[in-house]
Order: C-alpha cells, then structure tokens, then sequence
C-alpha cells in the first residue's frame, strides 16, 4: 500500500520507531508527509473522551497550522482508511482501478 | 512538500474517482477539490483533461504573500510541484491502464533507503581563539558573513571617528 512505502519516506527508522501516526496527525504540520496521504485514502479520526466517541473526516478535525478540532478532554482514539492492496502492476488487470501515488518533495 | 494522489478508473481510462490531497501549499493539508472535479469522469486517454487538471490545480494551490512560518519561502516552487507532481502521477496511472501508449521515461520507482548513520569530529577547544577571531582567517564559508561585519566595523572606525 502506498502509504507503507511513504511511511519509510519519512525521518529516519530510529525515529519512526518511536513515533505514531495518530500523533503525526494530531500536531497538524502544515508539510506533513503523512496527513496528505490520509486524506486522500478518505480517513476519518475517532475521537474519545469520558462521555463517548465521536468521529470526523480528516479534513475537518485539521483547522489550521499546528491547530486541530480536538477538545481538552478528548484524544484521538482510532483512525479509519481506505485500503486497497492493489499494486500499480496488477491493477489494470481488474475492472475497476485503483491508482495512488505518495510523494515528499 | 507531499501530496497523496489517488484515482479509481475503468478500464476504458474513465476516472470514477479522484482524490488529490497536497500538503506545504497552505496553513493545512488539503484536497484540491477544484481539480478533483474536473478530472471527474473525464478520460484518461483525452488529451484536454491533464491539461485542464493542471490549470485548475495551478489556481487553487497558489500560495498567498504571507504564508505561515512553517511553509514561508518557496512560493513558486511549491506551487510548479504541485503540477509537476500531478503531471507524473497522471502518466503513471495513465501507464498502468493503457501501457502501450504510456510515455516510458515517467515511470518512477519507488525510493529505497538504507538505516542511516553518522558521526561527528570535534576539534580540541582549547585550540578555539574565540575573542579574536575577526582578525583570523575564516576558513568556514559559512562565516564568510563574519568578514563583512568585521569590514563594516572597520569603514565605521576609519570614517566616524
């Protein structure tokens, strides 16, 4: 999948070891290696506190630069995406294609 | 800079789907919804529809004057990634569904990285002339600021007393 391979594009392997990517969303980076990934694979955030869970799309839990729609009592719980496992290469052998590409720059 | 691109398409090069998310092209990672849109259920094969994704994703990823600290600098360049970033995606999907008239030189494989390493050498401190070392030669290019300065100061001394 392509965001495994852009996974390995990211820092380095001592610092991915210790690194998740619930929080790569949450710091909300305006360059994130990652988040552009995810909101193009249709994620959404669950977001938990004392009193339940809740769930947005992506797009909406990011507000701004460093800034996310996370209460004070809330975390980020879960998070859902579209998988596919299909590679370029055994794609255009089904009806229905799925193409995706994951670049840093 | 990154972007996530991604597109369901029928065999025939009809698009179903398209998402396209860039991040480094404003205060938040975002789809280009515009660009998106337009490739639509539009044709892989016909010539207009990169053409007019381009132009859509030149317009919604401009970059304002003043962008935050994170992602200052670079305006232009950002904004021709985005292009160029699509412009290849493009042809790789266009590759995988028709491969006989795909343009071979756009195929791009996936980067390999080793672990990495490194190290550091330290010079013995107490070599370091730190008070004098306007009047020694800097052989740090980086430092090279450090002449001026010292220059400016001189001219200063030379002509304001």
């Amino acid at each position: 999948m392509a965001i495994a391979r852009q996974l390995k594009a990211i820092a380095t392997t001592q610092i991915r070891n210790v690194a998740a990517i619930g929080s790569n969303i949450v710091v909300a980076n305006a360059n994130s290696d990652l988040t552009s990934a995810l909101l193009a694979t249709r994620t959404t955030v669950r977001l938990r506190s004392a009193s339940g869970t809740r769930e947005l799309p992506l797009e909406n839990f990011l507000v701004d630069t460093y800034r996310v729609a996370l209460n004070a009592d809330e975390i980020l719980d879960a998070i859902r995406t579209l998988y596919r496992s299909l590679s370029l290469s055994q794609s255009h052998c089904s009806i229905s294609n799925v193409h995706s590409l994951i670049s840093t720059m | 800079m990154s972007c996530g691109l991604r597109m369901l398409t029928q065999a025939d090069g009809t698009i179903v789907e398209a998402a396209l998310a860039f991040a480094g092209v404003g205060a938040i990672p975002k789809r280009a919804t515009e660009t998106e849109h337009v490739l639509h259920g539009a044709r892989l094969g016909d010539a207009e529809t990169l053409s007019r994704a381009l132009t859509a994703l030149a317009r919604e990823t401009e970059l304002p004057e003043h962008m935050p600290a994170t992602v200052e600098g670079l305006r232009e360049y950002r904004h021709s990634l985005a292009q160029s970033l699509l412009f290849k995606f493009y042809h790789n999907v266009a590759a995988a569904v028709d491969a006989a008239n795909a343009l071979p030189a756009l195929r791009f494989p996936p980067r390999e990285r080793e672990v990495s390493s490194g190290s550091q050498t330290f010079e013995d401190p107490s070599t370091y002339v730190p008070a004098l070392s306007l009047f020694h030669s800097l052989t740090h290019s980086h430092s090279l600021s450090h002449l001026w300065i010292a220059r400016a100061r001189l001219f200063i001394m030379e002509h304001c007393t």
